[in-house]
């Protein structure tokens, strides 16, 4: 792996609210190296996007609490000051969303709000930030930029509105995107499209990707390494091949275990996970997953360390063995 | 469904306005009425406040100068109806217009950055929605004395707070909406996002409460100037034409009827517009009747 890009360490995301504080990420640490595409996992509720968008401090809530440390070009993220975090937004780090349909500005034409960014962060004339929306707008795919930069997000369909964010997202060819389940919404063409785009500018203008998704085949398409979430703490980090092939968590497992397969035989049952995440305000002082795991023992009642088992592989699990 | 590319959404509320009639109706109406307040000195008769001591109380075609007879001191009824409509517009669009200068920043920040600016803005709107308009607006004018400017002050003070109201609600909205959080993620300022991103989407609300705010204005002027706190003589104005007609309107009823019919027809043609902006520029919202 190159050069470490980005380090979070022991970030936690509280929300208090009348009825508790709602423990959403707690203690996650990941590093991300340069051009690597890091996939985190996690079923609805893992904390997945909370976590990523308090790394751009972008949550719209005025009172969480976030602490832990978000380092990115030897700067601590969460300690800039609002004006400075405005210029890492959308330049060195950029964002795309996962709705299509909500995530565009409605009364905007596309091609002003792609430029804006170019605008905000490189102080160039209009001139040239329409000829480089212009060259985004081919980039990823949609036909007759001249045309189509003038017109409005209803006037597209969702595939290419998500073309469009992701036109956003690079517009100032960022360091680091990250891509909230940007392809939930699409059919699967148009992933397919979507996920050989970022490939492909992965090696040409060289930036990392942080994906979010709760698909793992976009991940075994896409990602270098994977984390996998589990009620706001990484119960898993390898990568891809080894996760795949060698899962050490029972939950991964149990995910693993859950998708259908195309050699199993039909009439067999998937298997699923049985019960249901932890109540994330009444969160457990034991391993979060313990309730579900079929494995569990006495041991389980302490709260696991995340354990390296291999050279890059680490569990957060106290039965886990390495191989 | 998403339209065929090229139709715009103004071009779409153009047609969904043009096709309905009463809009249309509306519309003809108040230009109608503006076209006389901006030229009602070239296309009234006789000045307004020019008197004919011979001619007073004429009836309707009485006199063949006078089509719609002359009032109590003896000037053209005509003329003065045809500047009773520039007082209404005049009145009516200047608080409009300081209604929106107003109501639309105060409403914006507050519903935008909440807080303590909004704890304070939200209990003024309260306030003033509680406390009877007439009542708020006959105090300034018994305070600061009749007349146009005055007028305008008075009804500005409790009509910004329609669209304070208003703006605010939209923003508050608007503000959790996830192009918000996207503009933010690439790195525009708030005032940037306020200004450019959710306030534009606020307009329709904004602008239909405008127009159904200019007849609310125009009636408030009317029954002002009826009650005598109005407008200053020998100013035209309509309500003032109803309210001076009280003594001699069981003979001459021309003096009541025609300002009457005048303010109808203008509070109709504003109603009219407002509904057909409404049903155009905010298609979600419409009730079928």
């Amino acid at each position: 792996m190159g050069e470490l890009l980005l380090e979070v360490q022991d970030l936690h995301v509280h929300f208090p609210t009348p009825e508790g504080r709602v423990k959403a990420v707690n203690g996650i640490s990941y590093s991300l190296a340069r051009q690597e595409i890091l996939a985190l996992v996690g079923e609805s509720g893992s904390g997945k996007s909370v976590g990523v968008l308090s790394l751009l401090r972008l949550i719209p809530s005025r009172d969480c609490e976030v602490r832990g440390k978000v380092l990115f070009e030897g700067q601590d993220l969460l300690r800039l000051s609002e004006a400075e975090m405005r210029g890492v937004r959308g330049d060195r780090i950029s964002m795309v969303f996962q709705d299509p349909m909500t995530s565009l500005n409605p009364v905007l034409r596309i091609g002003d709000q792609i430029q804006e960014s170019i605008m905000e962060h490189q102080g160039v004339t209009e001139r040239v930030a329409r000829g480089r929306t212009l060259e985004l707008l081919e980039l990823v795919g949609i036909p007759e930029p001249s045309k189509r930069y003038r017109h409005y997000p209803h006037q597209f369909s969702g595939g290419m509105r998500q073309r469009i964010m992701i036109a956003m997202g690079l517009a100032c060819e960022p360091t680091v995107l990250i891509a909230d389940e940007p392809t939930t919404a699409l059919d699967v063409t148009i992933q397919a499209q979507i996920i050989d785009l970022v490939k492909k500018l992965r090696k040409e203008i060289g930036m990392s990707v942080i994906w979010i998704t709760h698909d793992l085949g976009i991940v075994a398409g896409l990602a270098d390494r994977v984390a996998v979430m589990y009620a706001g703490k990484i119960v898993e980090f390898a990568p891809v091949m080894q996760l795949f092939q060698s899962p050490r968590h029972p939950y991964t497992k149990g995910l693993l275990n859950s998708l259908p397969r195309l050699d199993s035989r039909t009439e067999e049952p998937l298997e699923a996970i049985e019960g249901l995440p932890p109540n994330l305000i009444d969160y457990p002082s034991s391993c979060p997953f313990m309730a579900r795991c079929a494995a569990r023992a006495n041991v389980c009642l302490s709260p696991p360390e995340m354990r390296r088992i291999a050279e890059e592989h680490q569990v957060c699990c106290h039965l886990a063995e390495g191989g | 469904m998403t339209p065929p590319p090229g139709r715009s959404f103004l071009t779409d509320a153009l047609k969904r306005f043009t096709q309905n009639r009463l809009a249309v109706l509306g519309l003809i109406l108040v230009s109608f009425i503006l076209f006389l307040a901006v030229f009602a000195e070239l296309l009234s008769p006789f000045p307004y406040d020019q008197v004919y001591f011979d001619r007073v109380l004429l009836m309707p075609f009485q006199h063949p100068e006078h089509p719609l007879g002359t009032d109590e001191v003896g000037r053209d009824y005509l003329s003065r109806l045809i500047f009773g409509a520039r007082t209404s517009m005049l009145v009516s669009l200047s608080v409009q217009m300081i209604a929106l200068l107003i109501g639309l920043p105060i409403g914006a920040l507050a519903g935008y950055f909440g807080g303590a600016f909004d704890f304070v803005v939200s209990r003024i709107i309260d306030i003033m929605t509680a406390f009877p308009a007439l009542l708020f607006t006959i105090l300034i004018i018994s305070v600061l004395g009749g007349g146009i400017p005055t007028i305008i002050v008075a009804l500005s003070i409790t009509s910004w707070i329609i669209i304070a109201r208003i703006t605010r609600a939209q923003i508050l909205t608007l503000r959790e909406q996830e192009y918000c959080t996207a503009a933010r993620g690439i790195g525009a300022s708030e005032w940037r996002i306020l200004f450019r991103h959710l306030l534009p989407n606020a307009m329709s609300p904004i602008l239909i409460a405008l127009s159904f705010g200019i007849p609310t204005v125009i009636f408030a002027e009317a029954g002002l100037s009826f009650l005598g706190l109005g407008v200053n003589d020998p100013i035209a104005s309509w309500g003032k034409m109803v309210g001076s007609s009280n003594a001699y309107v069981r003979v001459y009823w021309h003096l009541a009827v025609f300002p009457t019919l005048a303010i109808a027809l203008t509070m109709l043609g504003f109603s009219f517009l407002g509904d057909g902006l409404r049903d155009a520029l905010d298609p979600k919202q419409k009730i079928r009747v």
